[in-house]
């Protein structure tokens, strides 16, 4: 495993990792595939 | 005399004149200030308005006027909540001037039904929204767990899970985005009520999700929870996103049937596989007392195929930054002590719509989902937390990490396979499901553990009358700690 040697509350270093955090997250939600065909409709109420 | 007595106690105490509410008052005060510094528990103390509303609440006894069980009884409100001209918080150094002009919802609710506000109660920055890696990421300092004082409350309505189990006040109110009632209970020892979406106004208390965000109390039971809860529920014309609904508690014969025949949804993985040595026989013990009064098991599991914690950390991310955005872009931010939450607030700025919408699109496959899981339960049991409080100086995204390791590395190397229903309070928070947490021991390190209880949208009555059960049979909501 590679070894971040920054401080771990470094500014610079935690802008990367939260980013990161964004990206990873991201791609997760984005890989549950919602079939449009059956999917139903929006759950938005005025 | 009135420390850790319940509501229900100093109402009794009231009625029959034992004490007054001014007396009541002026105890619960000075116990908050004389110990509240110990716990950081107390944002603001709010001796005037306190002893203003005893004296109304003693006027009322006196004419016989006791209907409402909270007539004369003092709590403590989590500083996002707004009182008229006290300085609301949020628990952040950007607003510690901040002083609104009317109260919310909720305190009105409950000075409506004769409770009196005694303090505001401290918690953690703008409850936690970016993501703290250290407790001391709050205006009052770390929240200091009465149990032992070198171990935090949990957040972020740390001063509510601290100020009811150092018997400070009976009750407090708390609010959950996702985990802020149920760490601080499980952590502290004391019962706290998340109610469904929608049950409680939101009005005047702080947003950091407007789709999550929920209030509810903390208190010695949960018959004390089902009082508080019972004054501030309800519609609200100040909050479109009330349900409506009211909250009423089962009568006894009602409890009693539905207590019986209740059919628990049970996984038990994340407790036997996942909690830490000091907390998993406590825990396992109180899922086998819990049998005792409910025998019903069945098994029960959360979808293992949708990404709880991605889909929080998007809904929560995109909502708090679009709130907070003139904070973020300002120069103001860095007031905040908490080096990691302000970075996971600004690049939370950069979530796209579309990923915000996809992880909204999966709470609504989420919420489908969960009405097939409760035709087959009535509730879902769980640990409350699967760990006992964590040292105040321990950095809170360390527990789950290797030495050295960094957060955004290794998240990816975290097993695919999700064990039991350990997502629960993501998920629970993603389907708007109301749930209770009730302490059930103490850990191996004489820590307070506790469970959880999650049902269906707005099956509170059920859940309290659960934990009511488990609670005459028990005695672990009694417990106090030595120092307090």
């Amino acid at each position: 495993m590679e070894q971040d040697a920054r401080d771990p509350d470094d500014p610079a270093r935690l802008a990367e990792e939260r980013a990161a955090q964004v990206e990873r997250e991201a791609a997760e939600i984005r890989g549950v595939n919602v079939p449009i065909e059956t999917e139903p409709p929006t759950t938005f109420r005025p | 005399m009135t420390a850790f007595a319940g509501v229900a106690e100093l109402g009794e105490a009231l009625r029959a004149k034992r004490v007054s509410a001014v007396e009541l008052a002026h105890e619960t005060l000075d116990r908050l200030e004389k110990n509240g510094p110990r716990y950081n528990a107390v944002a603001s103390l709010l001796r005037a308005r306190a002893l203003r509303e005893a004296a109304a609440a003693d006027r009322a006894l006196s004419r016989g006027d006791a209907g409402s069980p909270l007539l004369g009884i003092p709590y403590g409100a989590k500083d996002l909540l707004a009182a008229r001209g006290a300085p609301t918080t949020w628990g952040a150094a950007p607003y510690r001037k901040q002083v609104f002009r009317a109260d919310a919802t909720a305190v009105a609710k409950l000075r409506r039904a004769g409770a009196v506000l005694a303090a505001k109660l401290a918690m953690v920055e703008l409850a936690g929204g970016g993501g703290y890696r250290y407790a001391s990421a709050s205006l009052q300092g770390p929240g200091r767990n009465p149990w032992d004082t070198s171990r935090w409350t949990g957040g972020s309505s740390s001063g509510s899970g601290a100020a009811v189990a150092a018997g400070l006040v009976p009750f407090a109110l708390g609010s959950e985005t996702s985990g802020s009632i149920g760490t601080p209970s499980a952590y502290c020892g004391v019962t706290g009520l998340r109610p469904t979406y929608g049950l409680v106004s939101r009005h005047g208390a702080m947003a950091l999700s407007w789709t999550l965000d929920k209030i509810g109390p903390l208190a010695r039971s949960a018959s004390d929870c089902a009082v508080v809860l019972a004054a501030i529920a309800g519609p609200d014309a100040h909050d479109a996103t009330t349900s409506g609904k009211r909250f009423r508690p089962l009568d006894a014969e009602a409890a009693r049937e539905r207590v019986e025949s209740a059919r628990i949804g049970y996984a038990g993985e994340e407790i036997v596989e996942l909690a830490s040595p000091a907390a998993r026989d406590a825990l396992l013990r109180g899922v086998e007392e819990l049998r005792r009064i409910v025998p019903r098991f069945v098994d029960a599991r959360l979808p293992e195929d949708l990404p709880y914690a991605a889909m929080a950390g998007t809904v929560i991310g995109a909502e708090s930054a679009t709130i907070f955005a003139e904070l973020i872009e300002g120069d103001r931010l860095d007031e905040m002590p908490d080096a990691r939450q302000k970075a996971g607030f600004r690049a939370a700025l950069r979530i796209t719509a579309r990923d915000y919408l996809q992880a909204m699109r999966l709470r609504s496959v989420l919420i489908a989902r969960t009405r097939e899981i409760f035709r087959d339960c009535d509730v879902i049991l769980s640990a409350g937390r699967t760990a006992t409080a964590t040292p105040i100086e321990q950095a809170l995204d360390a527990a789950t990490l290797p030495p050295g390791a960094s957060a955004a590395r290794d998240a990816a190397a975290v097993p695919a396979r999700r064990r039991g229903n350990v997502g629960l309070i993501p998920a629970g928070n993603l389907a708007g499901l109301p749930a209770i947490f009730f302490p059930c021991g103490l850990g191996s390190d004489g820590l307070p553990v506790g469970l959880q209880l999650v049902g269906p949208p707005f099956s509170e009555p059920l859940l309290v009358a659960i934990v009511e059960a488990y609670q005459r049979e028990t005695e672990h909501h009694r417990a106090r700690p030595a120092s307090a």
